[in-house]
């Protein structure tokens, strides 16, 4: 209620929001960026170290060209300028999971700048300035749950390599940085840069708000971190400006600060403080070249990107009929964009098609990351019901079964399923019998129980 | 007594026994123990018996084959103990071998042992390190002990002492070059790039290159020949192309062709006039002079050349070095691997870093840290590592243009004076950087060079004569061959009194 009121005030004073977004997304490579130890999620602690990854004296980075590549074609992707020539540097500080006490990151000159990228709201369309695509380490993990005393430091993730995606402030509003965001996921995945899973941790965002009244002077921002998934970023966003506001209407002073988010209060709390700056004494790193790239190299990356979600959408409404909300909500992830492409094949009806994964499939899948359902399967299933030979509660009912675990065959299920659990049928054939013997009914019900027999036989004789 | 090509050819005509080689190896060692010039001995056993597989193997064919060798302790070795002459790496014991290291054991090469040295290659006495200082062999008399020179001390006094026929250690500034001038044998630092770093405990990224200590020139190139080549592990490693490669090979047909008195017709050298300042003793001078007719001798043609910005090298090298090392050092942090700091107190993360560090680093690694740190804070920033690098560039063009108008070498001194005593304190700190005054610009510069003794000193130096005198000369970059080719005709001139087995005497 409190918060309803503030948004009416707010409104009534013209308050707008300066929101910038940082995005770290981990590049989809077997390799890490500077090592060849493995980059994979979910190993026992300390198994993905090289000697690099751990600084181990007389070691030295080699860099793995693939993540070049992968940073490059999300840069085209996003309308980034490539820089021909970009250096890497290290960045100083010390703590436990930063092994070499300086991260490899690029600063003054990095790989991908001035981009740009539509973002489509309901009422109108914005364009997004991305900043800057820069190329650098990930740190390892400080886990301090695991023992009270302790701190654990897991260094399987020192050394992945990050594309950090920098826009511009702005964006004005909750809404607008979570479809911005799902776009980047979007471009990501198509591209095959990364594969945006938030709650692994393989695509992280920070943003940074301010807020000021319309036509006034900028106000002072805040950097929020710890934000895994898009709720949690509109919810701390919206928590954050409205915090700004109450400050600034008392008249005192937003001070720049770092906040994490708390998802269980929703609220932002500080975390620490930006006016005593960290020198990172920032130089080029020596024990590598600089980064050339050829225009050459440049025109064939950008010759094997893949088609781009934007392009994707339109060609969604306009070969197969869709309308916008299904078109973006296909699109959204590469995954049911080929799934309902695949769906295609037989000359199906798209928009039933795009119905069907919309209202039935989506609605059944617990995780929509995880679909064990194959367009095989699913095509099998509204095959029979365009022939009327199943019905939509039978549909919904094997789509579980799979989704749950069921290995057998698709044309098995479905058999056995209708041998056995003929539903309709036999709630046909029981009101017959129920009909046709009323005696036996009225038996039953005044308490003769065993009559049941003599009702469950005349209808298995149907 | 002999030169390692000498030996070589012996144990390949099965002449001698490598385990006699060996033994005699070890004994010198154990002899010549009061100089500290290792800080671990591979255990004798094992070394013997290496040497008795050789022996007893059908295959000599291996480029060293049976060559005992020292590596300097900032040489990783798989399972044996590296410590970069620090507290901080004290009990480390790496679970790789160096690139260079491996190359030299994969060519029949045996390891003595590792070397001492400054600690983390800063410094040029070798008594900073952790494990006392380094002396002289030149200079054995109880109370007139001289320095080795540094970093590389410890492998410049093994070869000099006859502890093995090469060692191998890093230049920086003039880490090799130095000692080696100091401890009167050949010390040859190739272009940056051309030997791998890695494994090489880093002291200044862009400058450090390893290099070989031997006793002839000839020596020089089979070493060298064994660890040349391209590492992908190294990413600022080069390929070898026929001027950089099979050096042995370029210089037997040099030798083949050599006739005396015409071996240089028409090789301009340079004679830089920025090098020739107030301070260099008149020894100094007239050995320059010296080397300077030799090399005319053989029909040279000397030209003076000028390379304005020397007056900045120490300077930038003395921004540019601590500031990588700063960087560089900043993963000795006590909790990987190395010190740590012990006590039964609840540290502060910081305090545990404050006094794992403090306590594993010595003063001269601690003023350097503190140095590059200050030169690459961010209100220094500009003005001095920003600067240093454009001086840097500004260094190497000074050669580029001298080489380009035809200059095929330039002959320096290596040091402004000859090995003074340990004994000597410097009244400051950075006093014992002037040391370097005559390596470093060509540290900057990246360039190929070699530093040969060409005499023994007349005047009495700090209570002492017969000292070894030495001149460095310099080539292009990736010039390896011609330049070990011009070397050796010095050394056939200038005909050096080395070392003799009877001077070592304790």
């Amino acid at each position: 209620m409190y918060r309803n009121l503030n948004i009416f005030r707010s409104y009534s004073t013209s308050w707008e929001s300066v929101i910038g977004v940082e995005i770290h997304a981990q590049i989809k490579t077997t390799t890490k960026l500077f090592s060849n130890a493995p980059n994979s999620f979910a190993s026992l602690p300390n198994t993905l170290v090289s000697l690099m990854d751990c600084s181990y004296p007389g070691s030295l980075p080699s860099l793995n060209t693939r993540c070049v590549s992968l940073a490059i074609k999300t840069g085209i992707a996003l309308n980034c300028k490539v820089n021909k020539k970009s250096y890497f540097e290290r960045k100083h500080y010390f703590f436990p999971d930063l092994p070499s006490g300086y991260q490899i990151t690029q600063q003054s000159i990095p790989l991908l700048i001035n981009g740009h990228l539509t973002i489509t709201m309901p009422d109108y369309e914005k364009t997004i300035r991305i900043q800057q695509i820069k190329l650098e380490q990930d740190s390892g993990k400080t886990l301090s749950d695991i023992d009270r005393d302790l701190s654990m430091i897991d260094l399987n993730r020192a050394g992945t390599g990050l594309m950090e995606i920098v826009t511009e402030p702005d964006l004005s509003s909750s809404n607008e940085v979570a479809i911005f965001i799902k776009n980047v996921i979007g471009i990501l995945q198509t591209v095959g840069s990364c594969d945006c899973n938030m709650d692994q941790g393989s695509l992280r965002c920070d943003v940074n708000v301010s807020v000021k009244r319309k036509g006034g002077k900028d106000g002072t921002r805040c950097e929020i971190k710890n934000l895994n998934s898009i709720k949690f970023i509109t919810k701390a966003i919206e928590f954050e400006v409205q915090r700004q506001i109450k400050i600034i209407e008392e008249n005192e002073i937003v001070t720049q600060e770092t906040r994490f988010y708390d998802a269980s209060k929703d609220i932002t709390y500080f975390l620490r403080s930006k006016e005593n700056f960290v020198d990172y004494k920032y130089f080029f790193e020596p024990d590598l070249l600089p980064l050339e790239i050829s225009e050459n190299e440049i025109n064939s990356l950008k010759n094997r990107l893949p088609e781009l979600p934007q392009l994707k959408r339109e060609r969604f409404i306009l070969q197969y009929k869709l309308n916008n909300f299904e078109a973006n909500l296909l699109v959204e992830d590469n995954f049911y964009s080929n799934f309902f492409e695949q769906c295609l094949g037989l000359k199906r009806c798209p928009t039933k098609i795009a119905n069907w994964i919309i209202n039935i499939l989506f609605r059944l899948l617990p995780n929509r990351r995880e679909c064990t359902l194959t367009p095989f399967q699913f095509c099998f299933l509204f095959d029979l019901y365009e022939n009327k030979k199943i019905t939509i509660d039978q549909v919904k009912f094997v789509i579980k079964l799979i989704i749950e675990g069921n290995k057998e065959p698709i044309e098995d299920i479905v058999e056995n399923f209708n041998s056995q659990s003929n539903y309709q049928n036999l709630n046909f054939f029981c009101e017959e019998v129920i009909s046709n013997y009323p005696e036996q009914v009225a038996k039953f019900k005044s308490g003769n129980i065993n009559i049941i027999n003599f009702l469950v036989g005349k209808a298995v004789k149907k | 007594s002999l030169q390692l090509n000498q030996i070589l050819n012996k144990i390949k005509e099965r002449e001698v026994k490598v385990e006699e080689v060996v033994n005699e190896t070890l004994k010198q060692i154990e002899k010549c123990k009061p100089l500290n010039c290792f800080i671990t001995i591979n255990d004798s056993s094992s070394l013997l018996e290496q040497a008795k597989q050789i022996d007893q193997s059908d295959d000599l064919t291996k480029k060293l084959i049976g060559i005992p060798i020292g590596i300097k302790d900032a040489y990783c070795t798989k399972n044996i103990r590296t410590t970069a002459a620090s507290k901080m790496l004290e009990d480390f014991k790496p679970i790789y071998t160096a690139t260079v290291v491996q190359r030299l054991i994969d060519s029949g090469s045996i390891m003595v042992g590792k070397t001492n040295m400054d600690e983390f290659s800063m410094g040029s006495t070798s008594k900073s390190s952790f494990f006392g200082p380094v002396i002289n062999p030149w200079s054995t008399k109880s109370g007139y002990e001289r320095v080795p020179g540094g970093s590389s001390g410890g492998s410049a006094a093994a070869v000099a002492s006859y502890c093995s026929y090469a060692a191998i250690g890093s230049d920086t500034g003039g880490s090799v070059r130095q000692p080696a001038a100091f401890c009167g044998i050949v010390g040859f630092k190739p272009s940056y790039g051309m030997l791998s770093r890695f494994g090489l405990i880093a002291f200044a990224s862009s400058l450090d290159t390893p290099g070989i200590f031997t006793r002839s020139v000839t020596d020089t190139t089979l070493v060298y020949d064994s660890m040349v080549g391209r590492d992908f592990n190294d990413s600022t490693s080069i390929d070898a192309n026929e001027n950089c490669s099979n050096s042995f090979d370029h210089l037997e047909l040099f030798k083949s062709k050599y006739k005396k008195g015409s071996g240089l017709k028409g090789v301009k050298i340079g004679i830089p006039i920025e090098f020739n300042v107030e301070e260099l003793s008149n020894t100094m001078r007239e050995l320059w002079q010296y080397g300077i007719d030799l090399l005319e001798q053989e029909g040279a043609e000397i030209v003076s050349v000028s390379l304005p910005h020397t007056k900045y090298s120490l300077a930038t090298y003395y921004i540019i070095a601590p500031a990588e090392a700063s960087s560089n050092l900043n993963r000795y942090d006590g909790i990987k691997y190395g010190h740590k700091v012990q006590t039964k107190k609840v540290l502060t993360l910081n305090e545990f870093y404050q006094q794992s560090r403090s306590e594993g680093f010595g003063t001269e690694v601690q003023r350097r840290i503190l140095m590059g740190n200050f030169c690459l804070s961010r209100d220094s920033f500009d003005n001095y590592y920003g600067k240093a690098q454009k001086m840097r560039m500004l260094i190497k063009q000074d050669y580029q243009r001298i080489f380009d108008s035809g200059i095929s070498f330039i002959l320096t001194p290596t040091t402004p004076t000859p090995p003074f005593l340990i004994s000597k304190q410097s009244s400051n700190p950075t006093e014992e950087y002037l040391n370097d005054v005559y390596t470093v610009p060509i540290s900057l510069a990246g360039l190929p060079a070699i530093s040969l003794p060409i005499k023994r000193s007349f005047e009495n130096f700090e209570g002492q004569s017969g000292l070894p005198l030495s001149l460095q000369l310099i080539s292009r970059w990736r010039q390896e061959n011609n330049l070990l080719n011009v070397a050796w005709c010095l050394e056939q001139n200038a005909n050096m009194q080395q070392l003799k087995l009877e001077e070592i005497e304790f």
